[in-house]
């Protein structure tokens, strides 16, 4: 095996001999004024405000390198000239753009401003000073929370009985919307919480549509198991979370 | 392999056709033979002498670059859980340049250390970049089992120590490992429920919303370059899009009520959610590029969690239309539905295995509190517990190799992130903080840009 492993040496030798005569010169100069192009280019900030040319041309020189590597030097120079106008044109795009940029106006942050109900219609003593989950409305006396049995979204009677005092207020307050929010355990999978308190939310909506309340006067959200009421670990902090509640917002 | 490498180094893109086959016969010989069966729970861990690297050739030197790119490198192995790495201090020969030859190593002062494997590096930095030549060698026999070189800018000596560890572990196992994939995960480390991405070592933690609601469900599109969500950005549980290539966020579905558990289609054109548009939260496909729906599911009950099967014509997903939440599988196009489990009261978060041959899923203990994760096969038969223990482990989701899991866990107290083997031998905690991380998503292998030969 070793002598036959020196033949081979010897005949690849001189088989690469002859073929070595016939390959160009490294194309040196080339690579140099493509990378000096990438990095005027990332200097321009490039990366940020033009990104796609900059990654071709990082790619090209990337494989202009790899064919120098690989010997086969006409293609190199090829790409590296490709390189190079590459990051040249990333330059200027990026220089074009950071001007435009520095013209406009910042986008506005996307934020939602919650829009205080008009509270004037809501008796002083009703106000509780809570808001919903998501800092929104205002929580009142009378509308009072839904409790649910575990993976459950049935109104047990005792659940039912208390919608009937919530529909009576809200009878009276006919000018009021109504955000119905339903929340869950814990326990199970927030995909699977997210739809259970989702039911939850539109079992009630339809309870108070049969009570007579006008359903364009309510609102549903499924909250899941993302905002508990009480963060222990146990059947009573449990059953306290599986709930609905009610928050008066400005539709 | 030595051979051919000899005759690419003479003058690359020059030989015959003929020439390279010749060669490429010759390489057979040199075909790594799996040595690690990693389906098998008695997988013995392989020692291996991990030598640093050491520096061909006079010129600038990088020690920060190298440094870091063995210290990934280390990790990496380490975190494969198939390598039990021999202390440096026991090494008999110091690195050198001779010494990469295979024909001037002495392979029985590393067989004396009981090491099975040696890995040597030599590296050169000529400017910005760096090359790293890579011999890894089975000690007993003095067999190379993996001889490259890698190039790449210096700045990349990380994602270059993961794809040589990649390598390494596929020259030992025979498929790729997942070292070069990243996690998308949930975090109340700011206060509210953001998502954040990290490499799979736990390294290159960045923020990616800014929402300060509650965003959950993070999931990849199956080439690594987005990422699709659920956000109350809007007051409302909305499905956005995040895109890594142009970092944009784009909101997919804002329809009343719910619009969540949003999953792509392994040909990254559709996408399965869940929508309670009518008052009852059903599955639907959407077709990205026109936004049609087509609605798959109509149930009186809750179905919700779909997963695609890699070939994209079935559906896993969730239904308590039993009675209980239960795991169900149906064609994409709504047809032939089947329920998969049936013990246990609370069956969920189905994902279906990149090979196709199992579905992981959460079930709920009968302390009716934690849940563990088991596996089964498509049709519902084998099921299998992997995770044990204290606490819950919920939100499995494959690594690209099909042999681990990613989910989260309570069992050291608050909500962490972990990996596991199916087998459940291998257990590695991936993060650790005050905080609760959750909603875990594997990325499909991401491959970074570097050279090799």
């Amino acid at each position: 095996m070793k002598r036959n492993k020196l033949l081979f040496e010897f005949l690849l030798i001189m088989v690469a001999a002859v073929i070595f005569t016939g390959c160009p010169k490294r194309p040196g100069k080339e690579i140099d004024a493509a990378k000096e192009a990438i990095n005027a280019a990332k200097a321009a900030e490039a990366p940020t405000y033009a990104p796609d040319e900059f990654q071709s041309a990082e790619e090209m020189l990337a494989k202009a390198i790899a064919q120098s590597e690989e010997k086969k030097f006409k293609d190199s120079k090829q790409s590296a000239i490709s390189a190079k106008e590459r990051a040249d044109l990333a330059r200027e795009l990026a220089l074009k753009r950071k001007t435009q940029k520095q013209k406009e106006t910042p986008p506005a942050q996307e934020e939602v401003r919650f829009k205080e109900p008009s509270l004037t219609e809501i008796p002083e003593e009703e106000k509780t000073g809570e808001k919903g989950a998501l800092g929104e409305g205002i929580k009142v006396k009378s509308l009072k929370v839904i409790h649910f049995n575990f993976d459950s979204y049935i109104l047990t009677q005792d659940a039912k009985d208390i919608l009937k005092e919530n529909a009576e207020w809200l009878e009276e307050m006919q000018k009021i919307h109504v955000l119905i929010e339903g929340h869950c355990d814990e326990r199970g999978t927030e995909e699977y919480n997210l739809a259970l308190g989702s039911r939850r939310a539109e079992n009630i909506k339809s309870y108070l549509v049969q009570m007579g309340i006008a359903p364009e006067r309510l609102s549903t959200i499924s909250y899941g198991e993302e905002f508990p009421v009480d963060a222990q670990q146990s059947e009573e902090a449990w059953a306290k979370n599986r709930r609905a509640e009610f928050v008066i917002i400005e539709k | 392999m030595e051979f051919f490498h000899f005759t690419r180094k003479i003058c690359g893109g020059k030989l015959t056709p003929l020439f390279v086959a010749f060669f490429s016969f010759l390489s057979i010989f040199a075909i790594a033979k799996v040595y690690i069966d990693i389906e098998s729970p008695e997988a013995k861990r392989i020692a291996i002498a991990v030598q640093s690297p050491i520096q061909m050739s006079e010129g600038s030197e990088d020690s920060d670059s190298v440094k870091f790119y063995l210290d990934t490198l280390r990790n990496d192995l380490d975190l494969s859980g198939l390598f039990a790495q021999i202390d440096e201090k026991a090494f008999l020969e110091q690195p050198s340049q001779e010494l990469m030859q295979r024909e001037n190593i002495n392979f029985t002062q590393w067989s004396v250390i009981g090491s099975e494997a040696l890995l040597k590096t030599g590296y050169w930095v000529t400017g910005t970049d760096m090359k790293v030549l890579v011999r890894l060698f089975d000690v007993l026999n003095g067999e190379l089992l993996l001889g490259k070189t890698y190039e790449c800018p210096l700045s990349s000596a990380k994602y270059l120590a993961h794809r040589i560890a990649n390598d390494v572990i596929k020259a030992f196992t025979g498929t790729d490992s997942f070292m070069e994939t990243k996690i998308a995960f949930i975090s109340n480390a700011a206060g509210k429920k953001e998502m954040y991405i990290m490499d799979i070592d736990g390294t290159n933690i960045r923020r990616i919303t800014n929402h300060r609601s509650a965003v959950v469900s993070p999931s990849w599109n199956p080439g690594g370059t987005q990422i699709l969500f659920t956000s109350y950005l809007r007051r409302n549980p909305d499905l956005y899009l995040y895109d890594f290539i142009n970092g944009k966020m784009f909101t997919v579905s804002k329809r009343e009520g719910l619009n969540i558990s949003g999953v792509f289609a392994p040909d990254g054109k559709r996408i399965a959610l869940t929508l309670s548009q009518n008052g009852n939260p059903e599955i639907y496909i959407m077709d990205i590029g026109s936004g049609s729906l087509t609605q798959i599911t109509h149930s009186w009950g809750i179905d919700v969690s779909p997963a695609f099967s890699p070939d994209g014509k079935q559906v896993a997903f969730v239904s308590d239309r039993s009675g209980t939440p239960q795991v169900f599988v149906m064609n994409s196009d709504g047809s032939n539905v089947k329920r998969l489990t049936f013990e246990g009261k609370y069956n969920a978060s189905p994902r279906w295995s990149p090979d196709g041959k199992r579905i992981v899923f959460s079930r709920m203990a009968a302390d009716n509190i934690n849940f563990k994760i088991f596996a089964m096969k498509p049709d519902g038969s084998e099921s299998f517990q992997i995770t044990n223990g204290p606490g819950s482990d919920e939100n499995p989701s494959w690594a690209p190799d099909s042999r681990h899991i990613l989910f989260n866990s309570t069992r050291d107290g608050n909500s962490e992130l972990y990996i596991t083997s199916i087998t459940g031998k291998y257990l590695r905690r991936l993060t650790k903080t005050p905080y609760d991380e959750t909603g875990p998503a594997w990325s499909p292998v991401i491959e970074f840009k570097i050279s090799t030969r």
